[in-house]
């Protein structure tokens, strides 16, 4: 390490929160691991309640039993093992008519994208009804969780500024205090758009 | 024999604890305030648990990640609850709370720390972050690629390219300290 890194790196030191930190003592780690070996076990065991009387036994119960119970299984610990955590979502409210009367926008500045508490790029994995669910692929700015939820866009109320989302599609999305911004700010992921992205978040 | 299995995990647990657990908890406390990182720190830990047999040979780099993402997930639904009584009350927000986070504020009162804090604040929000992982958790190149997700080499031009703007900023800032010297580095700052 250059002499110059070594002495930037020292100042940066002389700022940290945590510097004077004690480090953990013995019994805080004993603390943990009986907290961990006591709360989780790393091979949960699921068992199907048989609560409710029996009131004949076929033989496809076992089988099926037996299918529910890989079932849950694969579903609760295949995203531990394959796909790290479960998969966070978060809840954002549709575009709310653009916030002109007029159901007009103004061009789209990068400093309106910039101005995004959140901004992502996301693709459409499902549309239920009229929630849709959106994969976060990459994040310009804001904490975005793993998938968002919103309600699709109700093209007949709306002000025409927001895009309906369609499954397999990809999108450049802009939200203000958990509401997606329309007006353009959100829309396909384009060339034009994603331009102003760039710009907005350069780097 | 499933015994010794279980035996030989928590003994590999333990090993990954007294090895992540102190620079976990510095890394919550830089970022968030001590009941958070208390919080978060057990969740981190909990998903190591869980995903033991992914932890790789560089284990730090990667718990940081699960760290980081615990802590997003701590902070969201924090935001959420906000909100929640924000509306409940409904009343303007409440009056901004004393800074409970160390990452905004500085380790001491020193001149020295105010200003490189301020320069640290007026960079890029990678920028910082990409700073206070190499000067504060002491990750090389090959780390903070792991825990930003870029490759090696990516890394180390944006690590190259935040400390030439931040040198820049104390220098703006009449850097009190005056031991960093403007290298060629900053040819890129700020661009």
């Amino acid at each position: 390490m250059h002499d110059d890194d070594r002495a930037l790196r020292d100042q940066l030191r002389v700022a940290d929160p945590a510097r004077a930190l004690p480090p953990v003592s013995s019994m805080w780690l004993d603390q943990r691991m009986e907290q961990i070996m006591t709360d989780q076990s790393p091979t949960p065991i699921t068992t199907v309640g048989a609560e409710a009387p029996r009131r004949g036994f076929h033989r496809w119960v076992p089988v099926v039993g037996v299918a529910a119970g890989l079932a849950v299984a694969v579903a609760v610990v295949a995203p531990l093992v394959l796909g790290g955590p479960e998969p966070t979502v978060e809840a954002l409210q549709p575009p709310m008519g653009g916030g002109l009367a007029s159901g007009s926008c103004l061009v789209l500045e990068p400093a309106t994208v910039a101005a995004q508490e959140q901004a992502f790029a996301a693709t459409v994995l499902q549309v239920q009804a009229d929630t849709v669910l959106l994969e976060v692929t990459e994040r310009f700015v804001g904490d975005v969780a793993d998938r968002v939820e919103v309600a699709q866009v109700d093209a007949v109320t709306s002000d025409f500024s927001g895009v309906p989302f369609v499954v397999g599609q990809s999108y450049l999305v802009g939200a203000l205090d958990g509401t997606i911004t329309g007006c353009g700010v959100t829309g396909p992921d384009n060339a034009e758009l994603r331009a102003v992205y760039d710009a907005a978040f350069p780097g | 024999m499933g015994v010794v299995t279980d035996a030989e995990r928590e003994r590999r647990m333990r090993d990954l604890v007294v090895l992540v657990a102190d620079p976990l908890r510095r890394y919550l406390r830089r970022r968030t305030d001590a009941a958070t990182a208390d919080d978060v720190i057990g969740d981190t830990l909990l998903v190591c648990w869980r995903r033991l047999d992914e932890v790789p040979d560089d284990a730090l780099p990667w718990a940081i990640v699960v760290a980081r993402q615990c802590l997003s997930n701590a902070q969201r639904a924090e935001r959420r609850r906000t909100r929640l009584i924000g509306r409940i009350i409904a009343i303007d927000p409440p009056p901004a709370a004393t800074d409970d986070n160390p990452a905004a504020s500085t380790a001491d009162g020193t001149a020295e720390a105010t200003g490189v804090t301020t320069a640290l604040a007026a960079l890029r929000r990678d920028d910082a972050e990409i700073l206070r992982l190499w000067a504060w958790e002491e990750l090389e190149s090959p780390q903070l690629a792991v825990v930003l997700g870029i490759s090696a080499n990516a890394a180390a031009i944006r690590l190259h390219r935040a400390k030439a703007r931040l040198k820049q900023e104390l220098l703006k800032s009449g850097d009190p300290a005056g031991h960093v010297v403007h290298d060629e580095g900053s040819e890129d700052a700020r661009r």
